[in-house]
């Protein structure tokens, strides 16, 4: 039984029935955190889905629609069931309810967003970039998530990563190393 | 011929940005064969052409295999236990307040244990991790360490026993074969030959995901010639 993962799902249930949209953000960071350390895809799927209700709560789209109170009792119960599932060590019914939480996030999004959709796959990139910030690679944060590998590597090309990272060879450098190798 | 293997992580950057052509102008003018793991063809191939959106791309990356542009090398006993044994030490480099850090995954160890398989001496990799992994060890191990905020751990051993695969190797990025194109004409198959056209073709290598700065490529363009 992982009561770090039971801890981290009761939190999150809390904070999403009560709107903290911002406990839940940070439930989501602390989330991708242990699972870069845990190398642990189930803390990966609390942190995308936490990020996917953190934006669902920020929109008033979602919040003020008439189905948001029975959406939230859906998404709750599934959250809950999944941690009740954990302290029994039922893995399987715990994977189903995590399951569910994502499939009705999913259809949250497709009946209530306008225009611009996927919430949940953009919450896997979001997330699989942190990954990446906190030093995995763009594969193994792209498996950690199930965040696809191109759009990862398009969207960590947009952040301020690549820009904070220590050079220890310049381009120039590494230009006058592979002409070299090339001529031997 | 000089073997260069390309992850997968450059051949998005090459493909999104179409500059496989460039890619054929440096093989005939500089006598490489890029090569890649069949893994990396399923990933960037096989898999997206079944997805609407990703689909042209994958086009793209097919048709430059048909061409001859990329070598896709088949996944051999050999490559696959090299692989296993590349994963083993990896998966075993470093760890995190006394917890093991898996930092790379097996697509990732394919393409290096292609590296040590072929007897490559040139990897291109736009993907940080791997690269630093290669080059420096040390630098990971601090940027671990500031990143978590806590003690990071490399284990000796496996350190050697990785760094024992890829002694002497040069690491490249997309931004470093753009420049070899710019200068030997390569870079002419695709797009005209001047420094905005350089500079254009760097900063969307930079913003596909090619892990290079802005600095990086102010400062290099500051050194090119018309």
């Amino acid at each position: 039984m992982d009561s770090a993962l039971i801890s981290r799902i009761d939190a999150l249930t809390k904070a999403f029935q009560n709107g903290k949209f911002f406990e839940v953000k940070r439930i989501g960071k602390e989330s991708i955190k242990d699972a870069v350390v845990k190398n642990s895809q189930d803390f990966a799927a609390i942190s995308v889905i936490s990020y996917s209700l953190y934006k669902m709560l920020s929109k008033e789209k979602f919040t003020k629609s008439k189905r948001w109170p029975t959406i939230t009792k859906i998404i709750v119960a599934a959250l809950q069931k999944s941690s009740e599932a954990l302290k029994k060590e039922n893995i399987k019914s715990f994977e189903t309810n995590i399951e569910n939480a994502v499939n009705e996030i999913k259809i949250v999004d497709d009946d209530l967003s306008n225009y611009v959709k996927n919430i949940f796959e953009k919450a896997k990139v979001k997330e699989a970039s942190t990954a990446y910030a906190l030093g995995l690679s763009i594969g193994q944060s792209a498996d950690l998530t199930g965040a696809d590998k191109a759009e990862l590597q398009k969207y960590i090309g947009f952040t301020r990563i690549h820009d904070e990272q220590v050079i220890s060879r310049s381009l120039s450098q590494r230009l006058k190393n592979l002409k070299a190798e090339l001529a031997k | 011929m000089k073997k260069i293997v390309v992850d997968s992580s450059s051949l998005i950057t090459l493909s999104s940005n179409c500059l496989l052509k460039t890619m054929k102008g440096l093989k005939e003018k500089e006598n490489i064969s890029f090569i890649i793991p069949e893994s990396v063809y399923k990933e960037s191939v096989e898999t997206p052409l079944k997805i609407k959106r990703f689909e042209f791309n994958a086009i793209k990356i097919r048709n430059a295999v048909r061409k001859g542009i990329l070598e896709v090398v088949k996944t051999t006993p050999e490559i696959k236990k090299t692989m296993n044994e590349l994963s083993s030490v990896t998966a075993n480099l470093c760890s995190a307040d006394g917890r093991l850090l898996t930092l790379i995954n097996k697509g990732e160890a394919e393409t290096l244990a292609l590296m040590k398989e072929t007897g490559a001496r040139i990897l291109l990799i736009d993907e940080r991790t791997t690269r630093m992994l290669i080059e420096e060890p040390q630098n990971v191990m601090n940027f671990l360490e500031k990143r978590h905020q806590c003690s990071i751990t490399f284990h000796k051993g496996q350190l050697d026993s990785f760094k024992n695969f890829f002694n002497e190797i040069q690491v490249i990025r997309s931004v470093e074969l753009i420049a070899l194109a710019y200068d030997d004409g390569s870079f002419e198959m695709e797009m005209e030959k001047s420094k905005e056209a350089l500079e254009a073709a760097l900063f969307a290598a930079k913003y596909s995901g090619c892990s290079v700065s802005a600095n990086e490529i102010m400062e290099y363009m500051k050194t090119v010639k018309t």
